[in-house]
């Protein structure tokens, strides 16, 4: 049977079970059963998805997920996170659209220390965005930055992605690393000022609210008090993966127990802030791990079918010049990624595309800096990007799927720009891995 | 039903002190090594099986309170009816995959176990000790989506309360 067969069937299977109001995970399960028992080998099959279950979820690399949902939830629960948030706001001054800004801002900083873009959505989701209803911000300018502040985790070293890309790749992690700082802040910059653009024509997207004038000694002593403790465990994280004196599992975790001891320290700390903060963080990362359970087989039955590999196969046999055919495997890891989680889209690529990069000539630092770039799009691209799910599963009851992507699309459009730029200016890229020799 | 509803709270309440057990050996380890010098292997192999009893043992709680993400693009736009009808075969379909799931789950487990089978890493535990949380999870995963059907099913035969007045 050909390719475009089974494709039609997996995704068109998968797009109906979604439609019909499956859960995600089911969904994914469902599909991959079907799938699993045709191309596996029936029962034998079967047994075989039970193991990869197993060895998708049960890896270390994964703990920094829940144990910064569990950072997210006691900062939010204990009301930590909006004292920050206020404070921080205080030194935004008259801004248009000073919380979206400040999502933004807030994403980068949290993203350095992440690089796991769904566990950055549903921190930033869970402190920021009941604040920004609050005051009254439409869905569009709330949700947005914060889904595009939470996939900056991917393009801000460290980034785990990275790291699984480099390593399956072959080339330098490091490099690859350093890569993306340019471009990553590229992407924070550019986000921030289509937010001042959108928001100063169009005011009543972030209803500007009065900031009481503070004095600067009162602004300092403030941030010392409620800014500089949540912020010191965020610079220790960083500073110790950087440092090579933690792993991001054992820095996360680290990064954990420390927010239950800021909370203490404000006295915030009570039996009942512990309960929901932990009971949160629970629910979010069994909804957010079970996904990643069913989405990782589907991957691998997708290269298995031979689909992944027959995509590829009709971007590069095309007679057209390199970077249409560059344009083209991107546009296959964007297809993809609407689909499947991005380490399940790195395992399927990465050993077609190198071969392709080293043929055409190209610099797989560069290659691998695009593709981060393109895998975090994947997790806010319409319909199936998995930071959008985790978003609905976050935001208020009264928010639809649909205005989930409509906040998101503008922010697609912006990462559109950034990667057209990597590509026209390779430099950009390469500059500052360039230092490094 | 009672008795049912408890041991779904005890596998969230469980898998909640796992979240939390991992935070502080994780952490435990940290101090280890920097504070006594000493290496304490085996952390993150059980870590990561803690991720997978996590996973499933809390799936069933997170149904029950309707948390798991939905795609409301369709199911938000129909009428009551036919939304009450997919919930209903959503969720037997839900069911009839976990439960399957749960089958091949439980007979992996017990072969692997059987056989001896250990996992490469640097605590060499049996694979079954991992596995044995997929069948568990997803038969109350499987059963809460049974329930899930039924009251959306009761919901339709109970007749309307009359309107006095």
């Amino acid at each position: 049977m050909e390719w475009w067969f089974y494709l039609l069937c997996f995704f068109g299977g998968l797009g109906f079970l979604l439609l019909v109001g499956l859960p995600v995970a089911v969904a994914f399960m469902l599909v991959n059963l079907i799938g699993v028992y045709v191309f596996w080998g029936g029962a034998m099959g079967l047994n075989q998805l039970i193991l990869s279950i197993d060895s998708s979820v049960s890896t270390f690399v994964l703990v920094p997920l829940p144990m910064f949902i569990l950072m997210g939830t006691v900062m939010f629960h204990s009301g930590v996170a909006f004292k920050m948030i206020d404070v921080l706001d205080q030194w935004l001054g008259r801004i248009a659209g000073r919380l979206a800004v400040l999502a933004i801002g807030a994403g980068a900083l949290f993203a350095t220390l992440t690089g796991v873009a769904m566990g950055s959505v549903a921190m930033l989701g869970s402190t920021l965005s009941p604040d920004m209803e609050r005051r009254g911000y439409a869905k569009s300018m709330s949700l947005g930055p914060i889904l595009a502040s939470g996939s900056l985790a991917i393009m801000i070293p460290p980034s785990a992605l990275a790291v699984i890309l480099a390593s399956l790749g072959r080339f330098s992690v490091g490099k690859l690393l350093i890569a993306i700082i340019v471009p990553g802040l590229l992407l924070a910059l550019i986000y921030v000022a289509y937010i001042v653009i959108r928001c100063h024509l169009q005011p009543s997207l972030a209803p500007p609210y009065t900031v009481e004038p503070t004095p600067l000694p009162r602004r300092l002593v403030d941030s010392a008090r409620y800014v500089l403790p949540p912020v010191s465990i965020i610079l220790l994280v960083i500073g110790t993966i950087f440092l090579g004196i933690a792993t991001p599992t054992e820095a996360a975790a680290v990064g954990a127990l420390l927010s239950f001891a800021v909370a203490a320290l404000y006295g915030r700390l009570t039996w009942e802030v512990m309960k929901k903060a932990v009971g949160s963080a629970t629910s979010l990362s069994v909804m957010v791990l079970l996904i990643l359970t069913g989405s990782a087989a589907f991957g691998q039955l997708l290269s298995f079918s031979g689909v992944t590999p027959a995509i590829t196969r009709l971007a590069t046999d095309l007679p057209v010049h390199p970077i249409v055919i560059l344009i083209l495997m991107q546009l296959a890891v964007i297809f993809l990624g609407m689909f499947i989680e991005q380490t399940s889209i790195v395992m399927v690529t990465i050993p077609i595309f190198m071969p392709i990069v080293a043929a055409m000539g190209w610099d797989p630092v560069w290659f691998g800096a695009i593709m981060v770039l393109n895998l975090e799009m994947a997790t806010i691209s319409p319909p199936f990007g998995l930071s959008l799910f985790v978003m609905k599963g976050i935001a208020s009851p009264s928010t639809t799927m649909n205005d989930v992507y409509r906040a998101a699309l503008p922010f697609v459009g912006l990462n559109l720009i950034v990667m057209a730029v990597m590509i026209a200016f390779p430099g950009t890229v390469l500059w500052l891995p360039g230092l490094m020799d | 039903m009672r008795a049912f509803d408890l041991i779904v709270d005890g596998g969230a309440i469980l898998a909640a002190v796992l979240m939390v057990a991992v935070m502080l050996t994780t952490t435990v380890k940290v101090v280890f090594r920097y504070g006594l010098r000493e290496g304490l292997i085996g952390i993150d192999q059980i870590s990561g099986t803690m991720l997978l009893y996590i996973t499933f043992l809390g799936a069933a709680w997170v149904l029950r309170r309707e948390e798991h993400v939905t795609l409301d693009l369709l199911v938000g736009r129909i009428g009551p009816e036919i939304r009450r009808q997919l919930l209903i075969w959503g969720s037997l379909a839900g069911a009839l995959v976990c439960l399957v799931v749960a089958g091949f789950g439980a007979f992996e487990t017990v072969t692997s176990w059987q056989r001896g089978i250990r996992i490469p890493a640097e605590l060499e535990m049996p694979r079954a000790i991992n596995l044995v949380a997929i069948p568990v999870g997803c038969l109350f995963l499987g059963l809460q989506f049974v329930r899930r059907a039924w009251r959306h099913w009761r919901r339709a035969t109970i007749a309307p309360p009359a309107v006095v007045g």
